[in-house]
This record gives C-alpha cells, structure tokens and sequence, in this order.
C-alpha cells in the first residue's frame, strides 16, 4: 500500500499553480489596460519638445530625457499602486469568493499559498514592467536614431567634425541604455518589497481598504527611513525620544529610498551591476522576511 | 500569554530583529550611493514647501525626476512670459530636485545668463545705466548657476565649457581669466572634445597671463591636424609676434598658413574679428604685405584693411 506524498511545504509544483492562478486571476481584471495608457504617455512624451529658443543643440537631449523621465516615473506609478492594490485585494477576495476555504481544506500549506499569491502578483507586475521596458527601449532607440540624424542634419551642419561628434554622444548618452534597464529592474525589485509589504498588513487586516492605505502610507514613510535612520544615528542636538522615535521607524519599514537610485539613472548616470546586485539581495531580504512574517500570523489564523 | 497573542508578538519580534540586521547594511548602503552619485540628499524643509505639498509627496515618492519635469516646464512657461525672477525660481527648484541633471544647470544657466540678461538691456525698457547694470546681475547669477551645477557635477565638461563660454562672450561682460578656469576645468574631466581644449587656449591668450606657456600649448595642439583650424593657427601667429617679432612676416605666414592665398584669407578673417577681442600682434603688418604682394590696396573693397574700418567698433556697454 503506497503511502501519501508527505506534505512538504514550499513545492515548487504546487506553488507554480497558486502563481498561475493568481496571475489570471488579477489579469482578467483587465491590468493590462494599462500598457495601453503606457503606450500613450510614451508617445506624449515624445512631443514635449520645447525647447526651441536658442539653444538646438539640447532639444534632441531634451526630448529623449523626457521620455526617460516619464516612461520610468509611469512605470514607478504602475508598480506602486499595482503592488499595493492588488496584493491587498488577493485575500480578503479568496475569503468572499470562499475560494480560500477551498484551497486550506486541501493538502496545501499556508506558506505555499502565500508564496503562490504573491509570486502571482510579482509575475504579473514583471511582465508588465518588461513590456514597458521593451516599449520604452523600441522608442528610445528609433527616436534616439532619428534625433541624431536631424541634429547633425540641421543644428550641426557646418559645425567642425569634433563639435559634430560631441552633440552626437551627447544624444546616445540620453538613449536606451544597459542602466535603464538596471533602473525598470529596480522599479520592479522596489514593487517586490511594497507587495511583500501589503501581503503582511494583509494578513492581520481585515478590510482591503485598511491594507491598501496602510500599504500606502508605509510606502510613503519607507522614504523617509532613511532621514530616520540618520536621526537615530546622528550625534549631538538629537534627544532621546527622538533617537527613539528614529529607530523605530528605522527597525520597522523598509527603506524605499535606496531604490531612487532611478533617478540617478534619468538624470544620465550609469548603474553599476553591484549596486543593481546589492539592491536585489536587499529585496530579496525583505521579500523573504516578509512572507515568513506573514506565515507566522497567517498560520495558525481561523477563517 | 493568550495563545491568540502569540503570533503577532512573534511576528513583531522577528520583524525588530531583522531591523536591526539591516540598519547598519542599508546605512552603509546609503552612503556608498550618495557617494557614487546614485542617490541625491534628502529634500530639504524649504524645497517642500517651494514645490508645495503634493508634488512633494509625489517627490518623495520616488518621482522627484518626474516633479523636475514639471518645475522645469514651468520655468520654460515663465520664460515665454519673460517672468525672469520665476523662471531663475522655478530653475533653482528644478535642480535641487534633480542636481545631476546637467541639463538643467546647462538651460537654466543659459536662460538666466543669456536670455534674462539680453532682456534686461535691451527689451526692459530701463534707464541705460540701470539696464546695464541688471544685465550684469543676470550675466553673474547665470555664471553662479553655473558654478554650482559643477559643484554638483565636477566631472562634467559641457557645464564647465557652457561656463567658459558665457565668460567669454564679448556682450556678456567677458571675464577672461575666470573663462580661461572653467575651459581648463572642462579640459581637466579627459573627456572634453578638441574644441574646448582649442577655446582654453583662446581664452588664456586673451587672459594674457603667459603668453609662452599659451604659444607652447597651441603649437602642441597645432601638431593634431584636427586642430589646424584659421583661428589657432591665427593666434599662434599673433603670440609669436608678441613674443618676438619674425624678421620676414611673410615667410613666417607661409611657414604656419602653407600658402599665401590661405595666409591672407585666415589672418584677413581673424583681422576682421575684432569683437572677440583675440591678441592683434603684427596681425595688421602680416595682411598689409601679404595684400601689398596680391596687388590689392588698402582702399579696395576686397582689402580688410578697408573691411575693417567699416566694422562697427564693440559697444562700450558690455565691457
């Protein structure tokens, strides 16, 4: 007589189904909609081309720094209220679909159904985010391509070869880059520790609505972490109930600040791979703590 | 302790735990990217109130480049108004949302040393002496803006050679010793292109703090043909004649030009540029000989010496 399959936690199997599931469950709410309005912001983008009083040399610049600007900072809005919202939506809907009831009367571990849940939300926003990175790269390179051409076609026609060859590194400069990608990367890695975040609160919650504010709010203070961090560790003229207070906010919420290294990236900096590589161990820190803080409400919780 | 209770105090406890795991990672984290240039400083108290509430929340959220965006199409708005005092306002606050950026610090310098200062003199409808006197204020903030952007991007040639060039600009108030700094600055990055290390020299040559050192300098630049252009090859001509006078002015231009037709059309040019205020020794010797050997006198239209007297002299109103 065979014995049944020990029911391990974190199968990888079992896991990849509550993943998929999750996954068309938050695609059929039509999330994808977005990259049409993506799409849209990308090409409005393309005409803020403002700058045409005395100084041609910076319009093809311009213009491809405003498609960075706004196709990033769409892609930090997408992410941000994509991973707040629909992490906080996943379990209060499985409790009112009673779905949840089904899924816990089966052989499945709470770890795994909390991994699953999230790693749905995670590939959803991936894809999403890679599709926008595809998107903003495709226009970026064809407009970087055809700026070079017409600056040095008009604005540097008769200027000398090396004049000619500095506007035109200027221009690359300001196109498709390996460090834009590095940034939608960490845009993505900064949404995997918001839904990881809203999947905690989620747990003890008890309305979606309470999580997604939450969620919000702990997103907007993880960007002061840092300022309460220096607090805590900043010298004289600091007092203790401040250095208290500092702390704390410094020991509970992560710190969303370190990934505005995106910023740099808009503004033309290079991002190194051990920065990307440092930022990805921190996240994965954060995402890895939160489920098994999750697990240890959500595991003995009655529902 | 209630069983119920259990759970969440665990949950507390681990979540402390790990905070204190992190704090001295991501502090350690922190610095090394504000040293990198990878992160900015924390928005001060007056720039949140300057970009006012939401747009600091929006700031600080992660899309401080984005809120840049948005002062900095107000800037271009207040300079289709000539609202100058806005404009430098809404600049100021664009760059301190985005001080790497050199774009900004390169249109607003642009904006507030050029454009405003052109405002002030010519359009302001000011008395002379106080529209003169406006557009230095405007030339100086510009340079200032610029000086800090390359406080915040010291590796940035644009912005030291967008700063050398507006100190040198003859209806700027050209100041030639600190235009002569800033194109050395940019040429110190190693990355700077041929052209600023050729309008360094021009700069130090009508700095004319060492005019061998310059002529050594331009003789080495000379020996790249990229650099063979008329008005390097011009002020070579003229520092020699400052530093010692050619016996034969006509062998020595053959010597530096190749030929003579190309020796009278570069000198006869650089001889024409007179706002540039670029060093004139045995300029006007060299172009009368060498048109003396065409067969061209000096009241023929086609001369420059005729050319250059009828060349307005430079306004006084921008020394």
């Amino acid at each position: 007589m065979s014995r049944p399959a020990p029911n391990r936690p974190l199968d990888p199997r079992r896991i990849a189904v509550i993943v998929m599931h999750t996954f068309t469950q938050l695609a059929r709410m039509k999330v994808f909609y977005f990259l049409g309005l993506f799409a849209v912001i990308l090409l409005g983008s393309n005409l803020f081309n403002i700058q045409t009083f005395g100084r041609p040399d910076l319009e093809g610049i311009d213009v491809l720094r405003s498609i960075r600007s706004w196709s990033l900072g769409t892609m930090t809005l997408f992410s941000v209220v994509l991973a707040v919202v629909a992490t906080a939506l996943l379990l209060p809907k499985d409790v009112e679909d009673r779905t949840l009831y089904t899924i816990l009367a089966k052989p499945v571990p709470r770890l795994d159904y909390l991994v699953g849940k999230l790693g749905g939300v995670l590939l959803l926003i991936f894809v999403s985010l890679l599709a926008m990175d595809l998107l903003m790269t495709g226009v970026l390179a064809i407009r970087t391509h055809l700026l070079v051409g017409e600056q040095l076609r008009t604005v540097a026609a008769d200027w000398p070869a090396d004049e000619r060859e500095a506007l035109r590194r200027a221009i690359l400069d300001q196109g498709a880059s390996w460090s834009l990608h590095g940034a939608a990367l960490a845009v993505f890695l900064r949404a995997a520790v918001i839904a990881s975040t809203a999947m905690l609160v989620s747990t003890f919650s008890t309305s979606t609505l309470f999580t997604t504010i939450t969620g919000f709010l702990i997103y907007f203070i993880g960007n002061f972490q840092a300022d309460a961090r220096a607090m805590y560790l900043g010298g004289a003229g600091t007092g203790p109930l401040e250095k208290a207070a500092g702390l704390a906010v410094a020991l509970v919420f992560p710190d969303f600040q370190l990934f505005n290294v995106i910023d740099a990236v808009i503004e033309g900096s290079t991002l190194p791979p051990a920065a990307l590589g440092m930022l990805a161990g921190l996240s994965a820190f954060y995402v890895v703590l939160h489920l098994f803080v999750s697990w240890l409400v959500f595991a003995k919780k009655e529902f | 302790m209630k069983p119920r209770l259990r759970p969440p105090l665990a949950a507390a406890i681990v979540l402390l735990a790990a905070g204190g795991l992190r704090l001295g990672f991501e502090q350690g984290l922190t610095e090394s990217f504000r040293r990198d240039g990878l992160l900015d400083r924390p928005l001060e108290i007056g720039l949140r109130e300057k970009i006012g509430q939401n747009s600091s929340a929006v700031a600080l959220a992660g899309l401080r480049t984005l809120v840049a965006t948005f002062t900095h199409l107000q800037a271009t708005d207040d300079f289709y108004a000539t609202r100058w005092t806005d404009l430098a306002k809404a600049m100021d606050t664009t760059v301190q949302l985005a001080p790497r950026a050199s774009y900004y610090w390169d249109i607003g310098g642009w904006h507030i040393g050029i454009n405003a200062s052109a405002w002030y003199r010519h359009e302001s409808g000011l008395p002379p002496l106080r529209a003169r006197a406006e557009a230095r204020r405007w030339v100086e903030k510009g340079r200032e803006f610029f000086e800090r952007g390359l406080r915040n991007n010291p590796d940035d040639w644009r912005l030291a050679a967008a700063l050398g060039n507006l100190c040198s600009d003859p209806y700027r108030f050209p100041d030639d010793d600190r235009a002569a700094a800033a194109y050395a600055r940019a040429v110190a990055t190693g990355q700077a292109p041929l052209y600023v290390q050729r309008a360094r020299l021009i700069a130090d040559a009508r700095a004319a703090r060492d005019p061998a050192k310059t002529l050594a300098e331009i003789r080495g630049l000379l020996a790249e043909p990229r650099n063979r252009v008329p008005t390097l090859l011009c002020l070579a001509y003229a520092l020699e004649c400052r530093l010692q006078p050619p016996a034969d002015p006509t062998a020595r231009a053959l010597e530096i030009f190749g030929n003579e037709e190309k020796a009278l059309r570069n000198l006869g040019g650089y001889f024409l540029n007179v706002h540039e205020r670029l060093p004139m020794h045995g300029v006007e010797t060299a172009v009368r000989v060498l048109e003396h050997r065409r067969q061209i006198p000096p009241d023929d239209p086609r001369s420059f010496i005729f050319k250059r007297n009828q060349v307005p002299p430079r306004p006084d109103e921008f020394r």
